[in-house]
């Protein structure tokens, strides 16, 4: 799959919290470039986990319109949703245990996230997980089981998982929570590498600024509204 | 969870097997048992009665209508044929007087009889004869000679007595019930000869040709049923034309056999039988196969919500949604295929166990299609438990997955529908209870327990949360954290409330169940002791010159663990419709068992056995009376005793001529086996014409031990003597004076007496409405006939609704006054013995040592195990053991269930610790919570099973035929009490086991973890 660019147009999402309502992405115009690598980043609240739900599928807008390449995402069924992720977006949430199968290791953990292409009969052919895990520098943790992996092998695991099926798009929700500063730099070394080698486009959700230096991008939200753009 | 689902499934599937397989096994022992104790009702019998042809011939007739009968084993069940031939015919002794005997050869009797002495016939002229009748005073001895009609004569080579009359060998014919005979001779226990014996006897006599096909209940299944009423009806077509032979009949006309069986009659019986069980264990079992469901539905869920974040990763990966769907679910789809087999070997295992502790021995427990269809049904279910909790988690968005969003409104008001409709149904069916009748009563007799338990429990655990909110204000400023904790988690904590609601219809089923079998074995205990009388019953055969009540007296002196009793149809009198039962009065108050919803035992007791004067009983050698004659005109009467012994129930004693003036007057008694004085007559039995007289009875005495004992006669009480009422031709006019009894006598036949009157008259009876005429045609007083033609007056000093043995149409009088006012009671009476509960072990051999014939025996505990094996019985019985299999069920679905919600409480606890709350604080919050929920299941379920039994226990069948005992329904308190203990004891166990499993989870590491 080639990267993908990613487009957001007058996006808002509003929540409904007991009968009231609170803004979490107002009119949000934003376009990723293809292969790109971009750092969305924000204080707690400020709508970054709400517009990587709303850039991966999980959720629509309440009004506005998402773009991976020239499809519409915003508008899609359920059904076609599925496929999107299973095919062409790669999403790591924040939890690494969001993202792992626990008792099994990080080849099974791949091969799950291909039976997604998988079920679609995709032509494209998937790799073969240890080839993806040592593209990735990952090749050591092969055979582990994940609860034998520490946080920051967990994290980029996820991340691995989350390019199985050689997505075009990779989201990646606050990667470098709960990591120190040794492994957060590996984490970002491989977003890096997974925008420059594998023809992605990375988008990263984090509070943390230092993960965006890495990056090519980086967009800063506040209460729902981008207040900065490294592009702009 | 994975062991969870697979034995919940199991248990799901098992009680959907069970009931199947119950029911068949169930059905066959009813069947078994119907037709068991049906007895000879179920055998076939063919018959010919070759009027007409002479015996010789009827004997060779008897071969060739043979070869015309069913040959043996042509017809499942009937392995064997019994043939026979009887002949009435009149016989005597050398020097005794005639009888009317039964000469009969039946194939292999000897092996049914005990030889006593002799042999059994070995050729032409043997007879083989009853030891009654050799003590019958008939003349009959071993090795004597006997005629018959027309001169034929036969010796006697042995003597026996029947091993059991009741067996099925002897197929309920009348070969061993003598009788005294009315202005003839009497009858005596057939005698047995050889097959061409009766051929000797003169042509004209009366022959029956029998050939009885005994059925065996053993080789009878449900299966056979169909073809057996096939095989029986096409016999009854075949041999059910009546084509009698005519007195012009020849050996060469052909032959006319005709079949008989009540086969049909029992069989419907037992289809009746089984339809209710089929339908008892259909609800039975469904509530338990729901309940076991419910549990299943709910560790299904726990199964797939520990997996909710796979599930959610799937969603996420993009995998389709049916490889989602089969992700959740084809585990617990798996897990229910293996449970399957297993299921089915549970149910097998329990039916078995049922089938062993409950239904006749040996009764199979077998695979039908009907198990089958239950076990794909069960599966069916189990599956549909298992989609239908994986629906909520994969109907979930990921973020709902990742936020575990709590139930919808939607589900919210789906389960207000459930629970409004349930709370519907238990009131309608309350109404049909309550106000229905029959068919529609009895099903709802067992649906609405279930009803009645689930709404409690679903309206009970809506309130809960709302009660336990009130402690939230009170205890969150306080210092008691646990209380607040505990009260916090119930109310916001759906999942705790489904359990608690799980758990009471479990608690109430149990109870409802508990009390339903209670009830009934009450009843079952009240029926068989009503229909027995006592707590062992003996039938003993009665032999002339062995008295029965002097035989247990000598057996038992003290009257502590045995007395004697009759029952007995009168010959007439146009007063008694029922049965009669005579009992020794007193000794029934302490041996003899009440019926239910009639007198006690004192009571009848002391209602029968109301004479002042007691009876006057003696072996004595000798007897003599003194009496003062004066005034005597005609020619003077004899002076007799009259008196009544086993031997003779017209025991007439001269003990010399009346003279005038004071004479003594002396007989020879042959009273060995017990005599009763019954009166003195002044007999003149050779000469007519009148006679009067006055004379004065001042003493009685007897002989006995080599000296004169007085007797204690009451001749100077008023009312102690009467006017022999059998004299009707005297008028004798009694008056008792400080010298003795004066009796002026007049008689116009030279036939006068009196009367001892220990026998108040008439008689005090109890009795019940049926059991006695009133009205019309009814005499006044009433009065009973013997087959002596004998009449005894009585009088109903007491209505009862039901008695022992007679229940409720019949009368209960005393044996002793019976048998003084009816010669031919003895005789034609049947002869129980009643033991009580201090009988000796070695019981039965005293009384067959004090000279008893004892034949077979019935006890209160056997009858019990005969009612607890009818139909609706059985469904209590299964009822029962599936409401504790529920209970277990449901606990251990509820500790599976805490155990999942630790796991997923665990953040949350031990975030709380984290904070700061103490670990006691929290145990203490956890413990209380359980307490809460598992507490209110017991406090709603025991109540609501209690309700249940009461309204609906007296509409439910307890035996499947109806009773006049009186049936009794208060809930029992003990075993309520003792299962609301044990429940409370698991509850409190769970929930300390519970709590400790919540705090374990909780350590502060599970913060830092990956969530599941």
């Amino acid at each position: 799959m080639n990267a993908q660019p990613v487009r957001c147009q007058q996006l808002r999402h509003v929540y409904q919290i007991d009968g009231e309502q609170l803004i979490a992405l107002d009119t949000i115009d934003l376009t990723l470039t293809p292969g790109s690598s971009n750092a969305i980043i924000g204080p707690s609240g400020s709508g970054k986990s709400t517009l990587v739900t709303l850039l991966a599928g999980l959720q629509r807008p309440t009004s506005g319109r998402v773009y991976l390449g020239e499809e519409e995402i915003s508008r899609l069924p359920e059904t076609a949703l599925l496929r999107i992720r299973a095919e062409q977006v790669g999403v790591a949430a924040q939890n690494p245990g969001r993202n792992l199968l626990p008792y099994a290791d990080a080849v099974g953990n791949i091969r799950f996230a291909q039976r997604g292409p998988r079920s679609y009969r995709r032509q494209t052919q998937l790799p073969d997980p240890g080839q993806l895990l040592d593209e990735l520098g990952l090749a050591q943790l092969a055979g582990i089981p994940v609860d034998r992996l520490s946080g920051g092998e967990r994290q980029r695991l996820a991340l691995a998982v989350a390019m199985a099926n050689r997505p075009g798009v990779l989201i990646a929700d606050e990667p470098t929570s709960q990591l120190d500063a040794a492994n957060r730099d590996r984490v970002v070394e491989l977003l890096r590498h997974i925008s420059k080698h594998l023809a992605t486009t990375v988008i990263a959700v984090t509070h943390d600024p230092l993960v965006s230096v890495g990056l090519d991008r980086t967009i800063q939200l506040h209460e729902g509204r981008i207040t900065e753009d490294s592009a702009a | 969870m994975s062991g969870a689902v697979l034995v919940v499934g199991a248990v799901v599937m098992g009680a959907a097997v069970l009931g199947p397989l119950y029911a068949r096994a169930a059905g066959e022992s009813t069947l078994r048992d119907e037709l068991t104790q049906a007895g000879p009702a179920t055998g076939l019998e063919f018959q010919d009665i070759p009027n007409g042809i002479e015996l010789t011939a009827s004997v060779s007739h008897f071969a060739r209508a043979e070869s015309m009968t069913l040959a043996p084993g042509a017809v499942r069940g009937y392995p064997t044929r019994i043939g026979s031939i009887h002949v009435e015919t009149l016989g005597h002794a050398a020097a005794g007087p005639a009888v009317r005997v039964g000469m009969l050869w039946r194939a292999g009797a000897c092996a049914h009889l005990i030889i006593l002495s002799g042999h059994c016939p070995g050729g032409a002229g043997q007879v083989l004869v009853s030891q009654r009748t050799v003590n019958g005073g008939y003349g009959w001895r071993l090795g004597g000679q006997l005629t018959f009609a027309a001169g034929v004569t036969a010796r006697i080579v042995g003597t026996y007595t029947p091993r059991d009359p009741q067996e099925g060998f002897w197929f309920g014919h009348n070969y061993f019930q003598p009788s005294i005979g009315v202005n003839g001779p009497d009858t005596v226990d057939a005698v047995f000869v050889g097959q061409a014996e009766p051929g000797t006897l003169p042509p004209g006599t009366q022959a029956t040709l029998l050939w009885d096909y005994p059925l065996n209940p053993a080789a009878i299944r449900l299966d056979d049923v169909p073809r057996l009423r096939r095989d029986v009806a096409g016999l009854q077509r075949r041999y059910g034309e009546a084509n009698p032979c005519t007195f012009n009949c020849s050996p060469g006309e052909p032959v006319n056999v005709l079949m008989s069986t009540d086969l049909e009659k029992v069989l419907d019986a037992a289809a009746h039988q089984r339809d209710l069980v089929d339908r008892g264990t259909l609800l039975v079992t469904a509530q338990l196969a729901l309940l076991a469901w419910l549990v299943l539905f709910e560790v299904v869920s726990d199964a797939v919500e520990s997996r909710g974040s796979e599930i959610a990763l799937a969603k996420l990966r993009g995998l389709r949604p049916w490889r989602t769907a089969w992700f959740a679910v084809g585990e617990p789809l798996v897990l229910l295929v293996v449970a399957a087999p297993v299921g089915l070997g549970l149910g097998w295992l329990a039916a078995r166990l049922f089938s062993s502790a409950v239904l006749a021995p040996h009764t199979p427990v077998v695979l039908t299609w009907p198990a089958a269809a239950a076990l794909a049904g069960g599966f069916a279910g189990g599956v549909l438990a298992a989609v239908a909790a994986c629906y909520r988690t994969l109907t979930r968005s990921v973020l709902a997955q990742w936020r575990r969003t709590t139930r919808s409104p939607r589900a919210s008001r789906v389960g207000l529908v459930i629970d409004v409709a349930v709370s519907a149904a238990a009131v309608a069916g309350l109404v049909v209870l309550r106000a229905g009748s029959a068919h529609g009563t009895a099903v709802a007799a067992l649906l609405v327990p279930g009803l009645l338990v689930m709404a409690v429990a679903l309206l009970g655990t809506r309130l809960l949360p709302l009660l336990v909110r009130t402690l939230l204000r009170p205890t969150r400023a306080s210092g008691r954290i646990g209380l607040f904790l505990a009260a916090r988690q119930v109310t916001r904590r759906p999942a705790g409330l489904r359990l608690a609601a799980m758990l009471a219809v479990a608690v109430g089923l149990a109870s409802f169940a508990v009390s339903g079998e209670a009830v009934a074995a009450g009843n079952r205990d009240a029926r068989a002791r009503a229909e027995l009388g006592a707590q062992r019953v003996v039938a003993v055969q009665f032999v002339r010159g062995v008295d029965p009540v002097a035989a247990i007296a000598r057996a038992d002196p003290d009257g502590r663990w045995a007395m004697a009793a009759a029952t007995w149809l009168p010959d007439g009198g146009d007063s008694v419709t029922g049965t009669v039962l005579a009992v020794d009065a007193s000794r029934m108050a302490r041996l003899g068992y009440p019926a239910s919803g009639g007198p006690s035992s004192q009571r009848i007791a002391d209602t029968i056995g109301a004479s002042t004067h007691p009876p006057l009983v003696t072996t004595a050698t000798m007897m003599r009376v003194v009496i003062d004659a004066s005034g005597m005109r005609g020619l003077p009467p004899w002076v007799q005793f009259v008196l009544r012994s086993p031997a003779d129930p017209f025991l007439t004693v001269t003990a010399g001529t009346l003279r005038p003036g004071t004479h003594t007057y002396t007989a020879t008694l042959d009273c060995a086996g017990g005599c009763t004085l019954l009166g003195l007559a002044w007999n003149r039995p050779d000469t007519f014409g009148a006679m009067t007289g006055t004379l004065t009875v001042r003493s009685v005495g007897w002989y006995q031990h080599a000296r004169w004992v007085p007797v204690n006669a009451s001749l100077t009480q008023p009312g102690a003597w009467r006017a022999g009422p059998e004299y009707s031709d005297s008028t004798d006019t009694l008056r008792a004076t400080p010298h003795g009894l004066r009796d002026d006598y007049q008689s116009s036949s030279g036939y006068g007496g009196i009367s001892y009157a220990f026998v108040p008259q008439p008689m005090p009876v109890v009795a019940t409405r049926a059991g006695v005429t009133s009205g019309g045609m009814t005499p006044d007083p009433r009065q009973m006939v013997d087959g002596l033609s004998t009449a005894a007056t009585f009088t109903v000093r007491q209505w009862a609704r039901v008695l022992p043995v007679v229940l409720d149409s019949g009368l209960i009088a005393n044996l002793t006054f019976m048998r003084a006012m009816l010669p031919g009671f003895d005789a034609e009476a049947n002869w129980m013995i009643w033991l009580g509960p201090h009988a000796p072990p070695d019981a039965i051999a005293r009384l067959r040592a004090a000279g008893l014939t004892l034949q077979h025996e019935n006890t209160t505990q056997s009858r019990i195990i005969q009612l607890g094996r009818q139909a609706p019985a059985l469904s209590l019985f299964l009822l029962l053991a599936c409401a504790i299999i529920g209970s277990v069920v449901a606990v251990g679905g509820t500790a599976i269930a805490i155990t999942a919600s630790a796991r997923r409480r665990s953040h949350e606890t031990a975030a709380l610790r984290v904070a700061g709350v103490p670990r006691p604080a929290l145990y203490r919050g956890a413990v209380i919570e359980q307490v809460m929920l598992l507490g209110a299941a017991v406090t709603l379920g025991l109540p609501a099973g209690a309700l249940a039994a009461r309204l609906a226990l007296p509409v439910i069948p307890q035996f499947a035929d109806t009773t006049p005992v009186v049936l009794h329904y208060q809930l029992p308190t003990v075993p309520l009490i003792t299962f609301a203990v044990a429940f409370v004891v698991l509850v409190v166990l769970t929930g300390l086991v519970a709590a400790a499993a919540v705090l374990r989870a909780a350590v502060p590491a599970r913060l830092r973890e990956a969530e599941e």
